[in-house]
């Protein structure tokens, strides 16, 4: 049996762990918003947090652009006997 | 956000003393931490590279290391914030009236506690470990006759210089609270009608 994969299906996975990331990131955050004391210290670990963030993406979307997501992997089971 | 400048309930005569928080030594643990964690991407490119580079030649492997990368990524930075974060949000506020705690327990559990300082039982210092041993760095616990009967400060600097501060606010509180009372039984010894009423 052959079995086609696009590399696009990964996203699938991926889109997962970013939700769940972002809802642990959302409530950290809140956590620090509403609990931490107010000074620059607190805004800089909120801010840089954010900032850190959207550079993964950042770098994440740029190498993604020179990958052929549309591609597929084969997969192929083969006769056993 | 908490302003120290103005505490919740805070009386008149109410002054900050003393803003205790975790030793430096935290922090520094958590840095080493974080430049482990974003050490091992670069270790496994390079052993991966070195010893199997053909696969990194194949677009479908191009593919799933990207999106491994960027997932180890997110998750290093989410358990570098929460650890800082478990550091970070622990305060603990000492006035001349009272001790405020703030712990962040979990991500949906944080405890905010008060203890009166006329209630302190006993305040006691310990130092244990190698680098505690060296930096002065340790454990401030405050027993007391409140509700919570046990206050446990982790990985306070200078712990028993604060333990000593607290011992000798406590006093000065204590004074005031007994002054106090006995102010309050004069009067009802004077007025008994006053005292009846009660």
């Amino acid at each position: 049996m052959v079995l086609s994969l696009p590399y696009y299906l990964l996203f699938i996975p991926y889109g997962i762990f970013v939700l769940v990331f972002g809802f642990y990131s959302f409530f950290n955050l809140f956590q620090l918003y509403k609990y931490g004391v107010n000074n620059t210290h607190t805004r800089i670990i909120l801010y840089g947090f954010v900032a850190l963030t959207l550079m993964v993406f950042v770098i994440t979307f740029l190498a993604a652009l020179n990958i052929p997501w549309t591609n597929t992997v084969t997969f192929d089971s083969g006769n056993m006997y | 956000m908490i302003n120290l400048n103005e505490l919740a309930h805070q009386q008149d005569d109410e002054n900050l003393e003393i803003t205790l928080k975790q030793h430096w030594m935290i922090p520094v643990q958590i840095s080493i931490a974080c430049l482990m964690l974003f050490a091992v991407p670069f270790i496994a490119y390079g052993f991966i590279g070195y010893f199997f580079a053909p696969l990194l030649e194949s677009p479908a492997m191009q593919a799933a290391f990207l999106v491994i990368l960027s997932c180890y990524a997110l998750l290093a930075m989410l358990y570098l914030l929460q650890t800082y974060l478990d550091y970070y949000l622990d305060t603990w506020i000492v006035t001349n009236k009272r001790i405020i705690s703030a712990e962040r327990e979990s991500l949906f559990h944080y405890t905010i506690s008060e203890l009166r300082l006329y209630q302190i039982q006993d305040v006691a210092a310990e130092i244990k470990g190698f680098f505690p041993s060296i930096l002065g760095y340790g454990k401030v616990v405050v027993q007391t006759a409140g509700e919570v009967s046990e206050f446990t400060f982790l990985n306070i600097p200078n712990a028993q210089a604060a333990a000593q501060r607290i011992i000798s606010l406590t006093d000065a509180d204590r004074k005031l609270h007994v002054e106090a009372l006995t102010k309050i039984g004069e009067v009802e010894k004077e007025n008994p009608i006053t005292k009846k009423r009660i």
